[in-house]
């Protein structure tokens, strides 16, 4: 979507223009902070950050600071810096109630780090193919199960499958996977 | 901690491809979000009318 389409669907309805452009952006932004939040927020932290991201948007757009071409690195940035304000939020209110010592402590991102590290994104890219290369519908149930931390009950429903069937054919993609990581020479360390 | 966390940390590009390879909002999930959204996005306008709400966002 362009922001002259956007402002032709704003045009005739305030509501119509954001419906569209939630549409468009949803699974997008959502993927944006599933991958800040992991480990640290609950679905609905991710849901409320989501409206909070296009609540932002929407009064850009409002105010004219939406750029024509620049619309998804615009919407990108928001969800990934509001996604980290929520992350900082959510793990203050954790070290308050967690010891610093546990395990299960969510380590804080650096965004310099992630950013950064190329080889790490060659091997993430890598790690994809792979990924895709296991074919429907254990692609999905991979990326589902472990970068959107689906419930195999919930996968199953969106695969028309049983949770039982998912299970199984997670488990074995899983150990196919590995397999393929290691004939690939990546270890854990590396992705 | 997932046993088998091989997305954490995911870089930008990747999580744009995850996205549009693998959109995972039901209906539902979006109907929700969206409503979510236009509800606290009234509430903000009715509270910091345009020009007044900058540092309030």
């Amino acid at each position: 979507m362009t922001l002259s389409e956007l402002r032709y669907i704003m045009g005739r309805s305030q509501r119509e223009g954001h419906k569209a452009l939630f549409d468009e952006y949803c699974n997008y932004v959502y993927a944006v902070i599933i991958n800040v939040l992991q480990n640290s927020g609950t679905r609905e932290d991710v849901e409320e950050c989501v409206s909070d991201v296009f609540v932002k948007i929407y009064r850009s757009y409002r105010d004219n600071e939406l750029r024509e071409g620049e619309l998804k690195g615009f919407i990108g940035a928001v969800a990934k810096n509001t996604a980290i304000d929520y992350m900082r939020k959510l793990n203050s209110y954790n070290r308050r109630n967690t010891s610093m010592d546990d395990e299960d402590f969510p380590e804080m991102p650096s965004d310099i780090r992630i950013d950064a590290d190329a080889e790490k994104r060659d091997s993430k890219r890598l790690l994809m193919q792979m990924v895709n290369s296991l074919g429907e519908p254990d692609s999905t149930i991979i990326v589902q199960q472990y970068f959107y931390d689906r419930t195999a009950k919930e996968i199953a429903v969106s695969l028309g499958m049983t949770p039982a069937a998912v299970q199984k054919r997670s488990s074995r993609a899983r150990e196919k996977l590995k397999g393929l990581l290691i004939k690939a020479g990546i270890g854990r360390e590396a992705i | 901690m997932k046993d088998f966390d091989i997305f954490r940390n995911t870089d930008d590009m990747t999580v744009e491809m995850i996205a549009a390879s693998y959109p995972v909002l039901s209906d539902e999930e979006k109907e929700r979000t969206f409503a979510m959204s236009e509800r606290k996005f009234n509430i903000k306008e009715r509270k910091y009318p345009q020009g007044l709400y900058k540092r309030n966002r």
